[in-house]
């Protein structure tokens, strides 16, 4: 018993739990006995089981008797509170009930995936949803201040100005990340660059020759892009199993909501002034 | 030790059947086992290749609801669920609220449902199942059954058979278990997108020793999990094929002589009591050559940092290392019993595998490192800032894991604290990530990235991290293609080298243009004597070009600080990259040693105080405010000539 109660799962019990279990017990109990507590043989031969269960061991008189004693107070402790009605003001019970309420009705089963033709309708009204992003494909070159202090910037622009070499891959420092990167969306350029960069790096013109300096988290960079692909729609067939799980998401975002509304429709809402 | 022979004579049938099939090593995705049908796997490079290797980040453990500790904490989400969350879309957490990756997408995952039971809490909770008929069915399920007391109680009935390894008659149903994890399988297959995101197939391996505490309940966590290539068997091992983990070597042997290469990832040795890097076998025995190879060729990796806390070393084991005490969580499962320290931490395992490679020819401690997150609701909480915790609806909410005071104080003071979440679930941690080296995002070449151990595991930030051993000349730093050089001139992390000098090494860290400024690398060398194991930690590179005191081997202090009224960082000090040459100053000739790399980030606000911000409610007095996110490289090892 004691062991159970440094579960995890203590605040389940506790919270939603008894306080929860209490309710029920309301209508099944209470109503019919005010101030009988019950103790049937068939719960104390569930309780010296679940004992059993957990020490491997049957319980000892003394066990029994605690365990007797613990379902007692339990009860007590729970009635009263119920016969005070602390059930009915208290914030935890009632968003636990709604809680459980809501995963009822989340738990209906997924929707039906309607046949392909009409699915392909569906993905052809919402373009939005499967558009691909403009990516770059491009070329760096990196100085790092380190060692540079605040000339980094100008030994970029003398550089660049000097013409890049044919061997731009043995100027300036190593990039942890690498020297050239292939078809990007913005959102990706960000995980290697940070934020500025990847912005500036989108707004640069579509021209085969170097450019720059610009700025990343880690310090200055010459840029050659390599490859510019516009932002464009996939086409269906390629991309059948997202556009099932978008379809999917949305169904039973739409579902939930339904049986949300439908539940509220069956109440008379009343807002007072 | 105690094993299913049924199981294991159905497998020896099933794997000979495949491998007299099975084609050659070129064309290995096509096989007869579950989901053949895949993107193919021909040479054919991806978007993004690079020989000399890109870093990847993603997370390999993670749960759904066919994981029995997740479905009775009203986790509904499927493997689907974990791909999808991986890949930038939202999930709703069990407690109702929507979960998204703050940062961007995982560049490959996998779920990894615990293999024992796998599948059967829903089939127990559907009416149209034959085991919601089953006695413990209805005590959990049944119509007439509120009481979530007596749901968990019967539930611990399974828990029980998963720690003893003996499986409860009627509910182990073999064949459903089985279509379980063909359809874990299958999801896997149909959500891998080559370059983009790598999907594994992959399951949890949940032996638990037992015998400790007044009443035996608590014990050593061996827990794995099992991670296949390309394709995967029909049928998995769990614990209930036997709780003996050389029982699930000699299983993944066969598979993979059977045609799947699978490997598989220790995790949470920090609570296995002692026992995950032991100095004897399972059954107490001696370890032998047969032992150290085997255990080596299965488990070329190690999870060290994720939810449950991180498995680097303890404070007790490294006084003179004070960056040590980093999300230490010590309670064995389930339980208020303080694991054993002794064979549970990563560091002390590196001069203890050395040891054994006197003994035996072979180092079973050779691992290289990953982080994960464990999370129970389909979606791991990689970031302080954005954390849900790993569990369900226990601990979903900032009151129940124990960051905020109970009841809607806004003070500590005078107020009851709940036990498990003062003893567990606030000691836990963000999530931590797997980051591997790789020409390319697909399963082949991330794979071969953990079976050559060119890993490393961060505490929740993406930090870039290189490591490399063998002749490294100071040179190379200032060049621009330093790492062509790098592998020309030594091995990366993961790696092991011969050398009668003082071996030297290149670490290479930038920080995650998302999270903090860089605070410094450190290099730890982990080796054994005839005293034991011994350790020593160097700081290699300081933030704001200051250099390391020569006689105490430490940094200066960067004086990098956090506004705890907002959680906003300080400006100024600490660096976006460090790199550094360094040599070991007290190598001695003839000695082996192993080498790994510990980046730290400036100090960033802990989870729990982003909690109790948003709340507008005082600290929690006990936990720490804040700490310094890190990542830990692969070792490298030396040996003499």
């Amino acid at each position: 018993m004691t062991r159970f109660l440094r579960e995890p799962f203590v605040h389940f019990v506790l919270l939603g739990g008894l306080l929860f279990a209490g309710h029920a017990l309301w209508q099944t109990h209470v109503t019919k006995s005010d101030r009988t507590i019950f103790v049937s043989p068939e719960e104390m031969e569930r309780q010296a089981q679940i004992f059993a269960a957990e020490n491997r061991r049957q319980p000892s008189d003394a066990d029994i008797e605690g365990l007797l004693f613990a379902h007692i107070e339990e009860q007590a402790l729970m009635r009263e509170a119920q016969r005070l009605g602390l059930d009915e003001d208290d914030t935890i019970i009632r968003r636990r009930l709604a809680q459980k309420m809501r995963f009822m009705i989340d738990d209906v089963s997924a929707p039906e995936m309607p046949p392909r033709d009409e699915l392909k309708l569906w993905y052809e009204n919402n373009p939005a949803r499967f558009i691909r992003p403009e990516t770059r494909s491009f070329e760096h070159i990196f100085l790092s201040p380190k060692n540079r202090a605040d000339t980094v910037v100008a030994e970029a622009e003398s550089l660049l100005k000097a013409g890049i070499p044919e061997n731009w891959e043995a100027q300036g420092d190593a990039f942890i990340s690498g020297r050239e990167f292939s078809t990007l969306a913005q959102t990706a350029v960000q995980r290697d660059f940070g934020t500025a960069f990847a912005e500036k790096l989108f707004a640069l013109p579509n021209s085969p020759d170097w450019q720059g300096p610009i700025n990343s988290a880690f310090g200055v960079h010459l840029i050659r892009l390599t490859g510019v692909t516009a932002e464009y729609l996939p086409k269906f067939g390629d991309i059948q199993v997202e556009v099932e799980a978008v379809w999917l998401d949305e169904a039973k975002r739409v579902e939930n909501t339904e049986a949300l509304k439908k539940l509220i429709g069956k109440y008379r809402v009343e807002v007072q002034e | 030790m105690r094993i299913n022979w049924m199981a294991s004579a159905a497998f020896g049938v099933l794997l000979s059947a495949c491998a007299d099939t099975a084609p050659d090593k070129a064309s290995e995705t096509k096989n007869s086992s579950v989901g053949a049908e895949r993107p193919s796997q021909t040479t054919q490079k991806t978007p993004g290749y690079n020989a000399n290797k890109n870093v990847y980040f993603g997370d390999l453990h993670i749960h759904t609801k066919n994981s029995f500790d997740a479905y009775i904490f009203n986790v509904r989400t499927t493997p689907a669920d974990v791909y999808r969350f991986a890949a930038g879309q939202p999930l709703k957490h069990p407690s109702g609220f929507e979960m998204k990756l703050a940062g961007p997408p995982l560049d490959f995952v996998a779920a990894t449902d615990h293999g024992a039971y796998m599948g059967v809490l829903p089939a127990m909770d559907n009416p149209e199942s034959p085991l919601s008929d089953h006695e413990l069915a209805k005590k959990m399920f049944g119509a007439d059954v509120s009481d979530p007391t007596a749901i968990i109680r019967n539930f611990q009935t399974i828990g029980h058979s998963v720690r003893t390894g003996k499986p409860i008659e009627g509910l182990y149903d073999r064949a459903l278990i089985d279509r379980t994890w063909q359809g874990a399988v299958q999801t896997a297959d149909k959500y891998y997108a080559p370059g983009k995101l790598t999907t594994f197939a992959a399951y949890e391996y949940t032996a638990v020793t037992s015998g400790r505490g007044a009443d035996g309940f608590a014990g050593g966590n061996l827990h794995r999990n099992v991670v296949f290539e390309n394709s995967a068997p029909e049928r998995l091992f769990s614990v209930l094929d036997s709780p003996n983990p050389e029982d699930l070597w000699d299983w993944m042997d066969n598979t993979r002589s059977a045609g799947h290469d699978v490997l598989s990832i220790p995790h949470n040795s920090n609570v296995s009591d002692g026992e995950m890097f032991d100095m004897v076998t399972f059954g107490g025995g001696v370890i032998d050559a047969d032992y150290t190879s085997q255990r080596l060729r299965n488990e070329p990796i190690v999870e060290m940092a994720q939810v449950k806390g991180t498995s680097e070393t303890h404070p007790a084991l490294s006084p003179n290392d004070e960056f040590a005490s980093f999300e230490i969580y010590d309670q064995l499962l389930a339980s208020n019993i303080v694991s054993k320290i002794n064979g549970s931490y990563i560091r002390e395992a590196l001069a203890r595998g050395l040891a054994l490679e006197e003994a035996t020819g072979t180092n079973p401690y050779a691992f290289g490192l990953i982080g994960s997150s464990d999370s129970h609701v389909a979606g791991g909480a990689y970031d302080e800032q954005d954390y849900w915790s790993k569990v369900g609806v226990v601990d979903g909410t900032a009151e129940s894991r124990g960051s905020v005071p109970p009841g809607g104080a806004k003070s500590w003071e005078n107020v009851e604290r709940d036990p498990n979440a003062e003893n567990w679930f606030s000691k836990w941690s963000a999530a931590g990530y797997a980051a591997v080296w790789a020409e390319e995002n697909t399963r082949t070449s991330i794979f071969n990235g953990m079976r050559q151990k060119e890993t490393y595991a961060t505490s929740g930030p993406r930090i870039r991290l290189r490591f490399f051993g063998g002749n490294m000349n100071a040179d190379i730093l200032a060049s621009a293609n330093m790492v062509e050089q790098a592998y020309s001139a030594g091995v990366p992390m993961g790696g092991k080298f011969k050398t009668d000098s003082a071996p030297s090494f290149l670490a290479w860290a930038a920080r995650d243009p998302r999270g903090a400024l860089l605070d410094r690398i450190q290099i730890i060398k982990s080796w054994h004597t005839a005293e034991g194991p011994q350790e020593a930690v160097y700081d290699v590179a300081c933030s704001g070009g200051a250099s390391p005191d020569p006689e105490t081997r430490r940094c200066p202090n960067n004086g990098a600080s956090v506004d705890l009224s907002n959680c906003a960082p300080s400006s100024g000090a600490g660096d976006a990259e460090l790199k550094t040459v360094w040599t070991d100053p007290d190598y001695t000739a003839g000695e082996s040693a192993a080498y790994y790399v510990r980046v730290l980030e400036n100090p960033t606000c802990r989870w729990s105080s982003w909690d109790a911000l948003n709340a507008g409610t005082e600290f929690h007095p006990d936990l720490p405010p804040t700490l310094k996110e890190r990542a830990w490289s692969s070792p490298i090892w030396t040996a003499s000539k």
